[in-house]
């Protein structure tokens, strides 16, 4: 059971630190929006959502997949656990029958 | 209970696990230093002003969408040559990152494309051999998702695989082979030094990101593999 709970925690760990990543990223989004006016270059400013655009596509699409990787290893620990419960059982009536016999 | 503490054994996902954060914790910080580096510290370039600093997230997923096929390509050629499981792994987790790097290429280009070029979307040989690649990747995961099962399955995907790494250098030489509205793939001798060290920090970065995406994958599928073959023998 440790082995799972050990899962669980690490992975939360990950998440987080992959949240903060992009709570981060919008901030340095926030922050670089307020003081864009300042820019050189030409029309700086109309081009800036899709510079934006591409940060939040592709934060998204990485957290959506480290997401799905968790989800899809706390599936596969429960199935462990429900391979290890079979077992167990299998296990047992394997010896209760070469007890009686 | 045998068969379960062969499991344990042979997948032990914690056992890369230091690593695995060490580069979680790498990438995380090269981020925000390219995240600095990219809105504070490169100077915006006169024509195409602030969307060319897509570049710097455009170009190292292109570079990472590149590699990723080739190394679906090696992992399959393997897989057929030896039948190890772990090529086939490799092959698979590998796949699916390409999918996800591919899927962003097209994705950010398009909106690289709108303010430069005017469209979201046109069919010129680079933007169309990328996205015949994005075809392959799917393609590859098809098969394994809706093929044969077992091992006729993995070899058939592992052929698709090897057919479609043909498009790599294709992607590559596109604009040299054909008339491209794209940039050329080599950098300008006159560029100025921190747009390159801004380019080369984000590729640095993405890598460091891909790799740990990798492994994650890598781990995950192994275990998959693992706990298929204890339903085999349990069957």
């Amino acid at each position: 059971m440790s082995f799972t709970r050990d899962w669980h925690s690490r992975i939360w760990t990950r998440l987080a630190v992959v949240g903060a990543a992009i709570l981060s990223t919008l901030a340095v989004s926030t922050i670089v929006s307020a003081a864009s006016p300042g820019q050189a270059g030409s029309e700086p400013e109309a081009n800036l959502p899709f510079l934006f655009a591409v940060f939040i596509i592709t934060w998204a699409a990485f957290f959506a997949y480290v997401f799905y990787v968790s989800r899809r290893q706390r599936e596969m620990q429960n199935e462990i656990e429900a391979l290890k419960q079979a077992l167990d059982e299998r296990d047992g009536q394997a010896a209760e029958q070469e007890e009686e016999s | 209970m045998a068969h379960v503490a062969e499991y344990r054994e042979t997948a032990t996902p914690v056992r890369r696990s230091l690593l695995r954060d060490a580069l979680l914790i790498l990438g995380a910080l090269l981020m925000a230093f390219t995240l600095y580096l990219v809105y504070f510290w490169v100077p915006t370039e006169q024509n195409l002003g602030v969307s060319q600093r897509i570049f710097y997230f455009h170009v190292p997923l292109g570079w990472i969408g590149m590699v990723s096929i080739v190394v679906v390509a090696v992992a399959s050629i393997l897989h057929l040559a030896t039948g190890r499981q772990k090529w086939d792994d490799l092959a698979y987790s590998t796949a699916e990152l390409g999918v996800i790097f591919a899927s962003l290429i097209l994705v950010t280009g398009a909106v690289w494309g709108k303010p430069v070029w005017g469209v979201w979307w046109t069919w010129d040989p680079k933007l169309t051999t990328t996205l015949a690649l994005w075809f392959v990747y799917v393609g590859y995961l098809m098969v394994r998702a809706y093929g044969p099962a077992g091992g006729q399955g993995r070899r058939f995907a592992s052929v698709i695989a090897v057919i479609g790494a043909i498009d790599a250098p294709i992607i590559y030489k596109a604009t040299d082979w054909w008339r491209s509205a794209h940039p050329d793939n080599n950098i300008p001798s006159d560029l100025d030094g921190r747009m390159l060290l801004t380019l080369l920090v984000s590729v640095v970065t993405f890598s460091v990101i891909y790799l740990y995406l990798l492994m994650e994958r890598y781990s995950l599928r192994k275990s998959e593999s693992d706990l298929d073959e204890l339903h085999q023998r349990l069957a």
